[in-house]
């Protein structure tokens, strides 16, 4: 079953094109690696594909709903988006709470999720405390775990491991590779490309609006192996490469697999 | 010191253009500002210009005394110092970026930059004013010299007293930084010394308590003596040199002390207000209630809803307000503002008479402020929350609902208990008090979702100020007035009704029987004939209107103006469900 297809997505403001002609197919327990450098549209496409951003032309579906329809997507998306959405007022476990009202979950089952999911990312123990004296880490575990309270099957993570320390950052790559093996497809963005290349079943690469490159990561860097280009990284940058000078970008090449 | 001043002099400037930038980018506020100070330039070029024509018939060879020194300079001294202290004590007390300013200039430049800042804002603010003031006085006694002392001791009292103020300021946030109680209680701590304070100045107003001479006697007061060398007026040429000394003396030791108090302030590591962790009873591992942490949080308060969801939605909003209660600050001041008009009845005309407008003031500023403190700037309120709930699939309708829950669970109650005890007390009839009561209820009713009409039509979705509590949105200005309009003008045309059915009657056939065709003919005298016509169409009116039978009147003057609400409400109902349905983030 296709989790996430776009035809022709773009969004323009005014003059400036922040995404363009993007048309992509991702089946259901896929692990996608959204690449691109900053300015790229990485984040424009996120919030296209979760509702938050309406294209200028194209169109998307999400498990089959229009992205025009934001209450046929949501109940299939959860989303992280960069800024961690939490209340500084609120402890960890209120703040859960409230998101799994705002999905109509019972109190048993949102305690249940809460409790299992704060486990796993090791925040059980500071989820009765505010917000406001939350790490930068322990935020970003919250949001993560928030995201996921209603079991959706396409989950949008925009740099998902931003803040976390290495033992974190490790335990919620596992968790993002058991979400995949258990069906449920993960848009992954992030700049960490180790990540991608070790748990991305598929690398997209964004640069200036436009999609570059896309395919799974050993194919990327094989069919890029021409010199002494041996990892993801060294794809990434010569796919998404300034002239010397860095004045202007060169015209990036188009490798649609 | 001399690096410190110059750093911190570039650091105050550049504080001072961010903040200049901020007010530009408020349209509304912009007008507010110009409107202000219209509003006292005009009177005072009147008074300027009756001065100056009649400076030679009038003798201003007084001699200064404490109680005019007192009351010029000493009270304002006070004024300041106290106004000062509350924005730093509550915002100004650390610039963004502080970690990067102290690893780069030494804390006393960045307490300079912040006093130099403040006293460029006080500044910016009475500068027409007090230019104004200068060139008159300097015209009209022919007396260069003013156009240097005049602003001098304008300088000097304001960097001396705002640096006293930045002591207090300091102090207070420091301890709010120490002390949990502090901590937890600050936003009504501040509300009862702005109570305190001002209340202080009106009893003293009223009762004489103490003489403004006693301010006076302040040597920081005989600056008065220094702006009025060289004019008719007898001053102490040597009151003006201490005056200067004093607040020289002010300024230096404000900022030494200042400086200690911002280097443990910055340095400390604030209270967590969060229970302790050893206070907690229950294992972590479960919910602290069968029906959840929310939900245990929220008592004693109930809501009654269906909707988990629009459950979820009023708790939260009720619970952000009861532990960030700077989130209704920007309330506070208006009905602070009734407060004072309360007491200035009760000090003028007697408890009994400002008894009378209570239970009109219950109904209207309580649903005035509950609506507003939860729905009058929804996106604004989410904050980063934004995507969570906009992806989470609730609709704009259970959005609207969840924020109506905690203003209708406290507000009803409160309307009636309210408007029904002061009505009583203040010997209303049954029926008046009943009928208040109505037009409270139905505020209640439709404040919501006027407020969020207004709200996602105008919404604010940064911080205000450029320092200060960056979680705290509050409404945007022209939000706050078009949400306060119809509000205040239905109801209380309504309530006037409830309290006096004829003096509506008699004040409406007035103006339409009366006024407006006066104005027709002053119009038609000025203009054209035609404009005149009119005028006997609506002499006509008014007549009428006078033979309207009291059930008419009530029609007219009670029931229209809480359907035109109604109507208001629904409309802003529409609005705002269709905004946040449709809402976006660029």
């Amino acid at each position: 079953m296709i989790a996430i297809e776009t035809n022709g997505l773009t969004k323009q403001y005014g003059e400036s094109v922040a995404l363009s002609d993007l048309s992509v197919t991702i089946p259901t327990g896929t692990v996608y690696g959204f690449l691109g450098p900053n300015g790229a549209g990485k984040t424009t496409t996120m919030r296209i594909l979760a509702t938050l951003l309406k294209p200028t032309h194209g169109t998307a579906h999400i498990m089959g709903a229009s992205i025009e329809n934001r209450s046929a997507v949501a109940k299939h998306i959860g989303y992280l988006p960069e800024t961690p959405p939490l209340y500084d007022e609120l402890t960890g476990r209120e703040q859960l709470e409230y998101i799994a009202g705002l999905r109509e979950i019972p109190i048993e089952k949102a305690t249940e999720r809460i409790d299992r999911l704060a486990t796993a990312l090791s925040l059980i123990d500071d989820l009765d405390d505010r917000i406001s004296s939350y790490s930068k880490g322990m935020k970003q575990k919250a949001a993560f775990i928030q995201a996921q309270l209603h079991d959706p099957a396409v989950l949008f993570l925009d740099e998902p491991t931003s803040g976390l320390d290495p033992r974190a950052a490790r335990t919620m790559r596992t968790m993002i590779d058991d979400l995949a093996a258990s069906g449920k497809t993960v848009f992954l963005s992030t700049h960490i490309l180790p990540v991608v290349e070790e748990h991305a079943d598929v690398v997209g690469v964004l640069n200036e609006g436009r999609l570059v490159a896309e395919g799974e990561p050993m194919a990327l860097v094989q069919s890029a192996e021409s010199g002494d280009k041996q990892s993801l990284e060294d794809v990434f940058l010569s796919i998404t490469r300034e002239p010397p000078g860095g004045m202007e970008r060169a015209a990036p090449e188009p490798q649609h697999e | 010191m001399s690096e410190s001043v110059r750093l911190g002099t570039q650091l105050g400037w550049t504080e001072f253009v961010r903040t200049c930038r901020e007010i530009r980018s408020d349209t509304a506020k912009v007008v507010l500002l110009v409107g202000a100070l219209s509003f006292s330039l005009l009177p005072l070029s009147l008074f300027s210009y009756v001065f100056l024509q009649a400076r030679d018939e009038i003798s201003i060879a007084i001699p200064l005394t404490p109680e005019l020194r007192g009351g010029a300079v000493g009270f304002l001294w006070l004024f300041i110092a106290f106004i000062s202290a509350s924005r730093i004590a509550q915002n100004e007390h650390t610039p963004d970026h502080i970690d990067l300013l102290r690893s780069t200039v030494p804390d006393r430049a960045i307490v300079v930059g912040i006093l130099l800042a403040e006293t460029l804002r006080t500044g910016a603010y009475v500068a027409p004013i007090l230019g104004l003031i200068t060139i008159v006085l300097a015209y009209g006694f022919a007396s260069p010299l003013l156009l240097v002392t005049i602003p001098l001791t304008v300088v000097l009292l304001f960097l001396s007293t705002i640096a006293l103020g930045a002591v207090c300021g300091f102090t207070a946030a420091l301890l709010v930084t120490r002390v949990r109680v502090i901590a937890q209680y600050k936003t009504i701590l501040s509300f009862v010394i702005a109570i305190v304070f001002f209340g202080g100045i009106m009893l003293n107003n009223v009762t004489t308590l103490f003489s403004w001479a006693v301010f006076g006697q302040l040597p920081i007061a005989w600056l008065l003596d220094l702006a009025l060398l060289g004019t008719p007026v007898i001053v102490v040429p040597s009151y003006a040199v201490i005056g200067t000394t004093v607040s020289i003396g002010l300024l230096l030791g404000g900022v030494l002390l200042t400086t200690r108090l911002a280097t443990r302030l910055w340095s400390d590591v604030p209270v967590d207000h969060s229970k302790p962790k050893s206070d907690r009873s229950e294992p972590h591992t479960v919910a602290s209630s069968p029906d959840g942490a929310l939900h245990t949080a929220r008592q004693p308060v109930p809501l009654w809803t269906d909707s988990i969801a629009a459950d979820r939605i009023g708790t939260v909003s009720l619970l952000r307000i009861r532990r960030n209660p700077s989130l209704v600050w920007f309330l506070i001041f208006p009905l602070f503002m009734f407060s004072v008009f309360l007491g200035n009845i009760a000090v003028t005309t007697g408890i009994e008479a400002a008894l009378q407008p209570l239970p009109i003031i219950i109904a209207i500023a309580v649903p005035w402020f509950l609506c507003a403190a939860t729905s009058l700037n929804p996106f604004g309120d989410l904050g980063a929350v934004r995507p969570a709930l906009l992806t989470s699939g609730i609709g704009g309708s259970t959005y609207l609902q969840g924020l109506s829950l905690p203003s209708r669970t406290i507000g009803v109650p409160v309307v009636v208990i309210g408007v029904v005890g002061s009505g009583l007390i203040a010997g209303h009839p049954l029926l008046t008090i009943a009928a208040i009561g109505g037009i409270g209820l139905v505020l209640i009713l439709v404040g919501n979702a006027i407020a969020a009409g207004v709200g996602t039509v105008f919404p604010r979705l940064s911080a205000t100020s450029i320092a200060g509590d960056r979680e705290v949105v509050p409404p945007s200005m022209i939000a706050t007035v078009v949400y306060t309009i119809p509000i205040v003008l239905c109801a209380s045309i309504a309530a006037v009704t409830a309290l006096s059915s004829t003096t509506v009657q008699q004040g409406v056939a007035l103006l339409i029987g009366t006024v407006i065709p006066a104005l027709l003919e002053i119009l038609a005298i000025e203009a054209a004939s035609i404009v005149a016509a009119p005028a006997p169409l609506f002499e006509a009116a008014g007549a009428t209107i006078t033979t309207l039978s009291p059930t008419s009147v009530w029609v007219g003057g009670y029931i229209l103006p809480l359907v035109l609400l109604v109507v208001c409400g629904l409309i802003g109902r529409r609005i705002a469900i269709d905004r946040i349905d449709t809402a976006v983030i660029e």
